[in-house]
């Protein structure tokens, strides 16, 4: 094994992360060279310290977020709030753009156009299943069918 | 409230701090893994809403929808790589925003506290510009590993690579990151 792999290996025993079998090999090698154990001793004295001060815990911010369920909640809950409006807007547009259509309203008639407005594009946006509560306004990317998202990209990148 | 809502609060509770602490990692800006980590959640609530099965393995589902939630965003935010893919995009924060990191700010969100306390904002700061310089499958690895709270084998199952292979990326990246800050992390170089 090269002396390149066994600081690689180094670099994993200060995380832990070198199993017992390959720590008790690293140790035997480092006895046999000086350019490694030099090595190991720089790799200590600097990346040793970002190692020993990894955080243990990520503190939940306070704030908003000190009731995040709610927080979370209430991110989605436009989808239900909105939909009965969009559903009426749609509704009256329909019934206004018909009954002119026929001939049935004059043009002081109130129906023809003039209901809540809906933002130009939201019924096309609604038909087409598209989740107005996205996350980070993103409309295109569908929620995840079996999992919590595609990461093959990162995979492919990794197995490079 | 419903069960499921009522499961869906105790799981945000429980799991909040983890999953929050994962986006961060990856997006080393405090708000942007706040995004990340509602997205993450949000992922599981429609679930909920659709009536679908509570996944097996709640805190393994929302760790990969973190961490998909998390490239995701990095991956908008920097939209420049010509194939799309990881690898080639967004080399880190700081080419990401075009700006060189502030000191305190990059980072601070991702590993409050205890990294101010082992070096001082220069060193934090020469820290966050080497993590922003490795590739994207190193950083991702090591940040997962370092700042995410994350075994090498749990980053592994959450990108969906072997354990061997993370290992291997996560020991480069900290050979890298030794070779590029040299000295500075050493005691009493940052005085």
């Amino acid at each position: 094994m090269s002396c390149e792999t066994h600081r690689e290996e180094l670099a994993l025993r200060l995380y832990g992360e070198l199993e017992p079998a390959e720590a008790r090999a690293l140790e035997a090698h480092l006895e046999s060279c000086d350019a490694c154990r030099a090595f190991a001793d720089e790799l200590e004295r600097g990346l040793g310290r970002l190692a020993g001060a990894a955080p243990p815990e990520a503190p939940v911010p306070a704030g908003p977020w000190s009731t995040p369920a709610a927080e979370i909640v209430g991110a989605a809950r436009p989808r239900w709030g909105r939909a009965p409006a969009w559903s009426l807007a749609a509704a009256g547009f329909a019934a206004g753009f018909l009954a002119a259509w026929l001939g049935l309203a004059t043009p002081a008639d109130p129906g023809a156009g003039t209901g809540p407005a809906a933002p130009a594009g939201a019924s096309v946006e609604l038909a087409a299943g598209v989740d107005p509560a996205g996350g980070f306004g993103r409309a295109s990317a569908p929620p995840p069918a079996a999992g919590p998202g595609s990461l093959g990209r990162v995979g492919h990148l990794l197995a490079r | 409230m419903s069960a499921a809502a009522e499961r869906f609060d105790r799981l945000v509770a429980e799991h909040h701090g983890a999953v929050l602490r994962i986006c961060r990692s990856i997006l080393r800006e405090e708000h942007l893994g706040r995004d990340a980590a509602q997205e993450a959640f949000l992922r599981l609530w429609r679930r909920v809403e659709r009536a679908e099965p509570w996944p097996d393995r709640p805190l393994a589902w929302l760790r990969r929808a973190a961490v998909s939630a998390a490239i995701d965003l990095r991956r908008r935010r920097a939209p420049d790589g010509p194939d799309g893919t990881v690898s080639t995009v967004a080399p880190g924060p700081a080419r990401a925003t075009g700006a060189t990191p502030a000191p305190g700010k990059r980072g601070t969100g991702a590993a409050p506290g205890a990294w101010r306390d082992a070096a001082d904002r220069e060193l934090f700061h020469r820290l966050e510009a080497a993590l922003a310089r490795l590739p994207d499958g190193q950083r991702t690895v090591f940040s997962l590993r370092h700042d995410g709270g994350l075994s090498l084998r749990e980053v592994a199952a959450v990108l969906g690579v072997s354990t061997s292979t993370a290992k291997t990326q996560f020991a480069r990246a900290c050979l890298r990151l030794q070779a590029s800050l040299g000295s500075d992390l050493e005691p009493g170089s940052e005085a």
